[in-house]
């Protein structure tokens, strides 16, 4: 047994992969600069969207990580560090969100929030009654503060696993460690969810308010952490970084699985937003939904539905599926669409009223971010291992049988 | 372990492990004396892992009349007897859809066709009120087909068989592990005990099943 | 912090039994209360409960002869004690599901020895709730045809744009395929206690009960496949059940009940009530019966972890409820939301916060987590607050809505205490009766994870 968990501290030769990460981050970063000179509405509208798919991916693995360990769980410890390696990338998401703070702080060039705008406030007794909450000082500090947060859980559970990847002493009482802070994370965790889908996401439309929204940023952000999570394990697995024989159907069964699961649980918590709202009709909340179903975006309500709920439930039916590499890594690339169909769906109708609209503006901080983010990864599997080599549980999590 | 007083095969009180005979027949007890008649033969192991290995001998002598019985699901024994992967979830969840499906014309036809009534401004197909129903009729009509079906496939609501006429069944619910040869197997000779002992089993039996069951219930 | 180094064996999952127990040992330990004569204290508990059936029973029949103007229920407060009794029972019984189906799927072992109890827990408490709708009826045998659609001399269908009518779906699915799911599990169970009989009667209802079940591996092979697609379905009812109570009060625009977070706000809660029950009776059973060796103090640590997870869950709807309704600007939403916590019912809302958030707090303790006589008063707490919590939805939503003309208060009468004290008696009643009768831990799932792990390690 122990001869086939060796084989896992191969390195990733991403040379390759790197290079062309860093062409496509150039690009972006490019087509990101005229998008801003020729359009800073349009712009920050591109970047919030794009930064918000890509902390999905960093904080969904993170609180992938965390849910590990709060359970205590064994099966996971062969695909963890997969998912450590998003979280790692937090910092990164972090430098990300500073043109966000610019979109505030100079909300008269941008436009990206509603409610910054004086003369859209003035008048209305509704958000001039938000504004305790909803200014640029209060959301700004928010912001700073999640983002700090999450930047020191992700370095304090990627830092404690790769030590014990030396397979030291005290590696027992660093899995203890982590196992101790793990609820404290996630009670942080679950404020700062919903209270980064309420800014960034709810305020867009300020008058708009629903109870579940925050619950509803946790799905997409999970699902997302899987699909990603899964993708990387199907990729190295395919490489051969990660051993066919350590990393098994078994563990690819329980990862289909959870991304099966909360495909259906986000489709459960779109649906309860909207037909509770359908079926309630009032003119303050419907008219978040009656918005998108305007023009194109009716298109793009009923594909969301689609896209993320149905072929993933469809397509991770059978047993079979769920334990398939191949067949994981479409339904992932499929749940990665989904997300970003998702935040499109939330955010940019807030701007193109009349129908959807996609060209490069939109597509510029999408691939700047994309390619900084995969440039990153593969560096940090060519530097570590692709498994939690020094785990005190790895043995019996390659003996996980279904 | 505990053995039965009165052995396998022999005639007599399989159901009473006492012992005793009672003088009057009460509830349970046969009045007639059945014929019994060897059904095959019966080997028990009291490690599941004993028992794999001697499924995995068996399957590869080309048995087909032949089974295990356990207490409790062994890991790995599917593989080692050759068994296919179950069809019970296909058929289950095909059954879910279709109650799904029956569920949305049912309240599609009453809502909206049947008699139409307006209620609250709603459309008369207005499918988020219908959805809540439609999920409900696919896990009920899923439930219901996995209850039947695996009714079916377990072969159960038998409450006769060979295991229970021989009184290994006690020993089985308990913790013992049996593998049975049938003698309906084409491959089944007088010899066929022969292959249970190779495989290290120490305790084998003939099968005898009751022909004419004279039992009070 | 102890100086002890940290061991492999303290990061994995506890031992499901004592080191050396064997498939006999949990034979005869399951088997024993179905095999003797009942204790003293089964007596003592089973009469006790008879009584407080018999006081449903006599408060059932003064509202049917009378009808439910026996009830505090008036306009503009339309639903008492009746739908509050209904959400908190349907809510107990979320437990047992998620228990049989979550935890199976999550491969939590530890399940194994309190999934039983809290199936039938599960049926027992769907069967208190069904009592009440039925009863608000008043004349239930004329109810039907306005609940179930089938073609009527009216010639009329049922209202399925009605969440209540979802819940006639939802709440007998539920019933039906916990049931169902129940038994499944019990037939390998039931096949054990049939062949450990020695009375030919007992050995006769056992044997029909589980179908001639005989351990065949081509059997198991299907049993094992249809308990996981049970399992698999049972997770989105459970889910589902709960979301379509809330469904009940969200889908009107009542201020207070109008709000999207209803659905996993009431499954979070009513897993936090189920799981509060579930631990106050697995507590007194395992101690009734000495099976404290089966269902150990480490079993009830971790469902005492779930209990604190889901008690901050319900926080957090409780704290997004109120800052949502003053985010929202709405009028009527930030009042019904300060009559809540400041008007006459201030004593109902401070309880539920008090009973549902901060007692369970407490639980961040490993002391109260493991010593049963410190989590009893905190899990009989936590059932308490979570009937307030339905209290104060419905009545506080109720009682103040849009026009002050119309504010009224609500007083429940004796009938409304005799149903909600008796419901108990039905169910305890139940209980009761099922660990006399029925094997009470799942034993051949118990012997199959001991056993295993047993073989398991041979074969290394």
């Amino acid at each position: 047994m122990s001869g086939s968990i060796n084989t896992a501290s191969k390195r990733l030769d991403g040379a390759k992969l790197s290079t062309n990460a860093a062409i496509v981050a150039a690009i972006g970063l490019l087509l990101s600069a005229l998008g801003l000179t020729m359009d800073p509405q349009r712009f920050s509208y591109a970047w919030l969207w794009a930064y918000l798919f890509f902390w999905s991916a960093a904080l969904g693995g993170l609180f992938f990580v965390a849910l590990q360990h709060l359970t205590g769980s064994i099966w996971s410890v062969v695909i963890r560090r997969v998912a450590e390696s998003f979280a790692a990338q937090m910092w990164v998401v972090a430098l990300f969100a500073v043109p966000i703070l610019a979109f505030a702080w100079f909300g008269d060039s941008f436009h990206l929030f509603p409610w910054l705008d004086v003369h859209h406030v003035e008048g209305d007794e509704v958000l001039a009654g938000k504004q305790p909450y909803l200014n640029v000082v209060f959301l700004s500090l928010r912001i700073v503060v999640f983002m700090g947060v999450w930047v020191l859980a992700s370095h304090f559970f990627v830092t404690r696993s790769l030590a014990q990847d030396a397979k030291g002493a005290g590696r027992n009482e660093g899995t203890k460690k982590m196992r101790s802070w793990a609820p404290a994370f996630m009670l942080f965790f679950g404020l700062s969810v919903t209270f980064t889908g309420f800014d960034l996401m709810m305020s867009l439309d300020p008058h708009w308010f629903s109870t579940i929204f925050g619950v509803y940023t946790f799905a997409g952000v999970f699902v997302t952490g899987l699909a990603v999570i899964i993708l990387g394990v199907v990729f190295l697995r395919s490489r051969g970084v990660l051993d066919a024989d350590v990393v098994r159907p078994d563990h690819l069964h329980s990862l289909g699985g959870l991304l099966f699961a909360f495909s259906c649980f986000w489709a459960y918590i779109a649906f309860s937003q909207y037909m509770l709202i359908w079926y309630g009709h009032l003119p303050e909340e419907t008219s978040w939904y009656t918005d998108r179903f305007v023009g194109g975006w009716g298109t793009v309500s009923g594909a969301l539905a689609i896209v993320r709920w149905v072929i993933p439930f469809f397509l991770l039916l059978s047993r079979k599926a769920k334990t398939s590499p191949r067949r994981l890594a479409l339904v992932s690339v499929i749940a990665i669409f989904g997300q970003l169909l998702d935040l499109y769906w939330v955010i940019m109708p807030q701007l193109h009223t009349n129908g959807p609209v996609l060209s490069w503006p939109e597509l510029g901080p999408l691939l700047a971010m994309g390619g900084i983010l995969v440039w990153l990864l593969t560096r940090f599997f060519a530097r570590h291992p692709a498994m939690a080599v020094g785990d005190p549980l790895l043995t019996q999590s390659v003996e996980y049988r279904l | 372990m505990n053995k039965p007083i009165v052995e396998a095969g022999t005639v007599g009180l399989v159901d009473d492990l006492s012992g005793t005979i009672p003088s009057k027949p009460k509830l349970g007890d046969k009045l007639l004396e059945g014929k019994q008649e060897k059904v095959g033969v019966v080997g028990l192991f009291d490690d599941p892992h004993a028992l794999v290995k001697a499924a995995e001998k068996v399957r590869d002598a080309g048995w087909k009349q032949w089974d295990c019985h356990t207490p409790f699901p062994v890991h790995g024994l599917d593989a080692a007897m050759g068994l296919g992967w179950s069809k019970l979830p296909t058929i289950a969840l095909s059954l879910g859809f279709t109650g799904a499906a029956l569920a949305l014309l049912m309240q599609y036809w009453m809502s909206a066709v049947s008699y139409p009534v307006h209620i609250g401004g709603k459309p008369l197909f207005s499918w988020p009120a219908f959805v809540p129903i439609t999920f409900e009729m696919f896990v009920l009509f899923t439930a219901a087909g996995t209850v039947l079906t695996g009714l079916w496939m377990c072969k159960l609501g038998r409450w006769h068989s060979p295991l229970h006429d021989s009184g290994v069944m006690a020993e089985v619910s308990s913790s013992r592990f049996a593998l049975v040869l049938s003698a309906k197997d084409e491959l089944w000779s007088d010899g066929a005990r022969s292959l249970l002992d190779e495989a290290g089993c120490t305790d084998v039996r003939d099968l005898f099943e009751d022909v004419d069951d004279g039992r009070i219930l | 912090m102890s100086a002890r180094p940290v061991t492999t064996e303290d990061l994995l999952p506890f031992p499901l039994v004592p080191e050396g127990t064997t498939a006999k040992d949990i034979d005869d330990a399951v088997s024993l209360p179905m095999e003797s004569f009942p204790t003293r204290r089964w007596w003592i508990a089973f009469s006790f409960s008879l009584g407080l059936l018999l006081i449903f029973s006599v408060n059932v029949t003064i509202t049917v002869s009378q009808g439910i103007g026996t009830w505090g229920v008036n306009n503009p407060v339309g639903w008492g004690f009746a739908i509050v009794n209904l959400v908190f029972w349907i809510g107990i019984g979320h437990a047992g599901t998620l228990i049989s189906a979550i935890l199976f799927l999550f491969r939590q072992h530890w399940r194994t020895a309190i999934a039983r109890f809290a199936e039938a827990m599960t049926l027992f408490a769907v069967l208190c709730a069904v009592q009440f709708p039925v009863l608000h009826t008043g004349r239930p045998w004329l109810a039907i045809y306005w609940m179930v659609p089938y073609p009527n001399h009216n010639n009329l269908w049922t209202n399925f744009r009605s969440p209540l009518e979802w819940d006639v779906f939802a709440i007998s699915t539920y019933g039906t395929v916990s049931f169902l799911f129940w038994f499944l599990g019990l037939i390998p169970d039931l096949a054990l206690a049939r062949d450990r009989a020695k009375h030919p009667l007992r050995k006769f209802i056992y044997g029909l009960l589980s179908l001639g079940w005989n351990g065949s591996n081509r059997a198991w092979s299907h049993y094992e496949r249809a308990y996981g697609l049970f399992a698999a379905i049972a997770t989105p009812l459970v889910l589902s059940v709960h979301s379509v109570i809330s469904f009940d009060f969200a889908a009107s625009i009542v201020p207070g009940w109008h709000t999207t977070i209803f659905p996993p706000y009431f499954v979070a809660g009513a897993i936090l009530s189920g799981f509060a029950m579930v631990t106050l009776v697995v507590v007194l059973l395992r101690k009734m019966f000495n099976l404290q060796h089966l269902v150990t103090e480490s079993h009830l640590e971790v469902m005492n972890k779930i209990m604190l997870a889901t008690a901050l869950m319900v926080g957090y709807a409780y704290a997004s409820e109120f800052f949502v309704a003053w985010y929202s600007g709405v009028l009527y939403e930030k009042y019904v939301f300060l009559n809540r916590a400041m008007g006459p019912y201030a004593w109902g809302y401070w309880s539920m916060v008090t009973c549902n958030v901060f007692v369970p707090q407490l639980l961040w303790f490993k002391k109260f987590r493991r010593n049963p006589w410190l989590m009893v008063p905190i899990v009989i707490l936590v059932n308490v607050g979570m009937w307030f919590e339905r209290f104060v939805i419905i009545v506080t939503s109720l009682h103040r809505d849009y026009l002050p003309a119309a504010w009224g208060m609500y007083h429940p009468t004796w009938v409304d205490a005799g149903l909600l004290v008796g419901s108990f008696g039905l169910f305890f009643t139940l209980v009761l009766l099922f660990v006399r009768f029925l094997p009470t831990i799942a034993v051949s799932e118990l012997k199959g994870a001991v056993l295993q792990k047993h073989a398991g390690a041979h074969h290394e």
